[in-house]
């Protein structure tokens, strides 16, 4: 007979009540979760681990304040897409300042991953997803990223990010709208540019 | 159930998330509408290339460097130490110096009372250099007698 695993509001009780080293069990139970969203939010994968590390400080930190009737997965969801927008928000005002000093910006890399090792074809392809799916904008983002990448029902993604149901198909319809419009326009565009440089 | 409304609905139908009665007024809209269905072949592609994105993943040791972190910074309350005592510090010197200047020019003088009779009144103008008066007014006014 198998042990069943802790609930999260179980392990939060026994953090509680002093077993810190049992907040480990949470961390391993949610870091892919959350570096997947943060990662697909920001494309930048090794950002992606130090804000989920922040991610993690801060629902420790703020655990006493947690109520045990909520759901766990939506507090710390909740808590990380606060942290990503916020990290968004620093990111834009550096480029802005940036470019007013005139100084060129480093860009971040328009990759959620490493490349992938010997499928150049692929790796192109997921840079062109990705660059359209930072070019959304921030709810429709969320919203998409919570349903196709974390799998949540649009209820869920209600109990995260607090938008009403409709809105969150709305959300999410235009969302794959534009990535669809996007990526058919590049596409058109690159057979362009390949038929331009055959001639 | 019409092209616009569909189109409209076929994302949620994609995800799962209609309830039994829309879902079934979508399916049977795509049973005639070549239109729709293609639409829903695309957002499909489309779901499909998404899913195959390569996606971070927690670096090895995550949870072990966050457990350092966590055991390497103060307990909350204690964080907040730095704060109090920088507070406490500005209140020290401000109390400080309030004191040394009340100590440097002594205590605060009596309230000046104003004066109440009319020879009071005189008194006091006389002394400010506000009236000059013959000696003789003077002593008419403190009832002294010269006629000796």
């Amino acid at each position: 007979m198998t042990d069943k695993p802790q609930s999260d509001d179980e392990i939060i009780t026994s953090v509680l009540a002093g077993q810190r080293r049992d907040f480990e069990l949470l961390i391993q139970r949610y870091s892919g979760k959350i570096i997947r969203f943060i990662g697909s939010m920001i494309a930048d994968a090794d950002e992606a681990q130090s804000i989920a590390q922040d991610v993690f400080i801060k629902i420790y930190e703020n655990l006493p304040y947690y109520k045990q009737q909520n759901s766990f997965s939506a507090f710390i969801f909740k808590v990380a897409k606060n942290m990503t927008l916020n990290w968004l928000q620093r990111q834009k005002k550096t480029v802005f300042f940036s470019r007013l000093l005139g100084r060129e910006y480093d860009q971040i890399p328009e990759r959620a991953a490493p490349p992938r090792p010997g499928d150049a074809e692929a790796s192109e392809r997921d840079e062109a997803i990705t660059r359209n799916l930072r070019r959304l904008p921030e709810e429709q983002r969320i919203a998409l990223i919570l349903k196709v990448y974390l799998e949540f029902s649009y209820k869920q993604i209600q109990e995260i990010s607090g938008w009403s149901v409709p809105k969150i198909e709305t959300l999410i319809s235009r969302a794959k709208s534009r990535l669809k419009k996007n990526i058919a326009l590049q596409e058109k565009n690159s057979a362009f540019v390949l038929q331009v440089r055959k001639k | 159930m019409k092209c616009k409304k569909a189109r409209w609905r076929l994302s949620a139908y994609q995800d799962g998330e209609l309830a039994p009665a829309p879902a079934r007024e979508v399916e049977m809209h795509l049973q005639h509408c070549a239109a729709c269905r293609s639409e829903l072949e695309a957002l499909d592609g489309l779901l499909g290339n998404l899913r195959h994105l390569a996606m971070p993943v927690a670096a090895p040791g995550f949870s072990v460097r966050v457990m350092a972190g966590l055991q390497a910074r103060p307990r909350a309350r204690f964080r907040l130490l730095p704060q109090l005592a920088y507070t406490l510090a500005l209140l020290v010197i401000f109390v400080s110096g309030f004191l040394l200047e009340m100590s440097a020019n002594g205590p605060p003088a009596a309230p000046v009372q104003p004066a109440t009779t009319f020879s009071a009144v005189l008194a006091e103008s006389l002394d400010l250099g506000l009236l000059t008066v013959h000696d003789s007014t003077m002593e008419l006014l403190n009832g002294d007698d010269h006629e000796n």
